[in-house]
């Protein structure tokens, strides 16, 4: 265990990092002090061993696939953005339905009594007897006919 | 950008495809990973390149680019999988090709087996290190990159990096010891 008052100071010279008068009394703290000397030689040994860590090849096709979406500017986490943008859109569609039903609210007159403001619809068994009429259009009136009502 | 600037950035990626690769392997610790770690930072790199200007800055630029996304993707999401703890060489094995059979053929079984337990052990201790630490240690320790350097990398100060390496290399050393 090194010094706690030189640790900090024995990592950043072991990089060069100190500037030369504080490495000059670390130099001869260490020629004193066995824990630090100790503990620089880990360092030194631990970093040398890291830097023969292996990296697997990547796969024969990453280059070709990473290039190919880089130079495209695909995004590479689509899930991501998708997942996001579609909570997005749901919450911007949900926001405009409101909005339309509300306005559509506002705009309807009230139910009427008149018949062409109303649409009738008489529904038979016999849908092809029935007959389809205009009356005061715009209004449908789906009317039965005679024939139909009378038979039944 | 032009055709020319496109094939400038190919060749340049091309020739310094093996450090990329490995500075993107380090950081996440897996090859899906390390592969949208640079497809991210290359696609970030491409849309800057026109001010990109001195080719001997490139790996280091890229790295940067690198360093950046990846924190920001620990500290955004937990979308990272990390290597099996007890299997640090999972996703590997699973695709036929250990990277722990890199070993050098030449070595006697026993040498190979010892180094193949320590890239285990140091890949594991690497791996639970905060993403902070870890970057940092594969900035400086094993790329070899100045403070300065590793500081515009992770976006804090020089003396940021310092403690930070300090705290990481006490870390490993505790958790390697055995090793040392």
């Amino acid at each position: 265990m090194a010094c706690p008052d030189w640790s900090e100071k024995l990592s950043a010279y072991l990089d060069g990092a100190l500037d030369s008068e504080q490495s000059a009394t670390l130099t001869k703290h260490l020629e004193t002090c066995a824990d630090c000397r100790q503990t620089l030689d880990d360092w030194q040994r631990l970093r040398e061993q890291l830097r023969t860590l292996p990296v697997p090849p990547p796969d024969a096709g990453m280059w070709r696939r990473v290039m190919h979406r880089a130079m495209r500017r695909a995004p590479v986490r689509r899930f991501v953005v998708a997942r996001h943008f579609l909570w997005w859109m749901a919450a911007a569609a949900c926001l405009v339905g409101a909005a339309l039903a509300w306005w559509w609210q506002q705009q309807t007159p009230p139910p009427s009594s008149s018949p062409s403001a109303t649409v009738n619809l008489l529904v038979g068994y016999h849908a092809d007897t029935m007959a389809l009429t205009l009356d005061d259009c715009p209004t449908w009136h789906l009317v039965a006919s005679n024939e139909l009502m009378e038979g039944e | 950008m032009s055709d020319k600037r496109a094939e400038e950035f190919e060749r340049l990626v091309r020739t310094h495809q093996s450090a990329l690769y490995r500075i993107a392997y380090r950081l996440t610790g897996n090859r899906d990973d390390a592969e949208d770690l640079l497809t991210e930072a290359l696609t970030e790199a491409w849309s800057a390149f026109d001010r990109f200007q001195t080719e001997d800055g490139f790996v280091r630029w890229v790295a940067t680019i690198m360093t950046h996304t990846f924190l920001d993707w620990k500290r955004k999401e937990n979308r990272m999988e990390w290597v099996s703890l007890d299997n640090p060489n999972a996703d590997e094995e699973e695709e036929g090709e250990g990277s722990w059979d890199l070993a050098d053929d030449s070595a006697d079984p026993e040498t190979i087996a010892l180094r193949r337990q320590f890239w285990q052990d140091a890949q594991k201790a690497l791996d639970d290190l905060p993403p902070e630490y870890r970057a940092v240690v594969v900035l400086v320790d094993m790329e070899g990159l100045s403070y300065e350097e590793a500081a515009q990398a992770l976006r804090c100060p020089i003396g940021t990096v310092r403690s930070r390496l300090h705290r990481a290399r006490a870390i490993l050393r505790e958790r390697l010891k055995h090793w040392l």
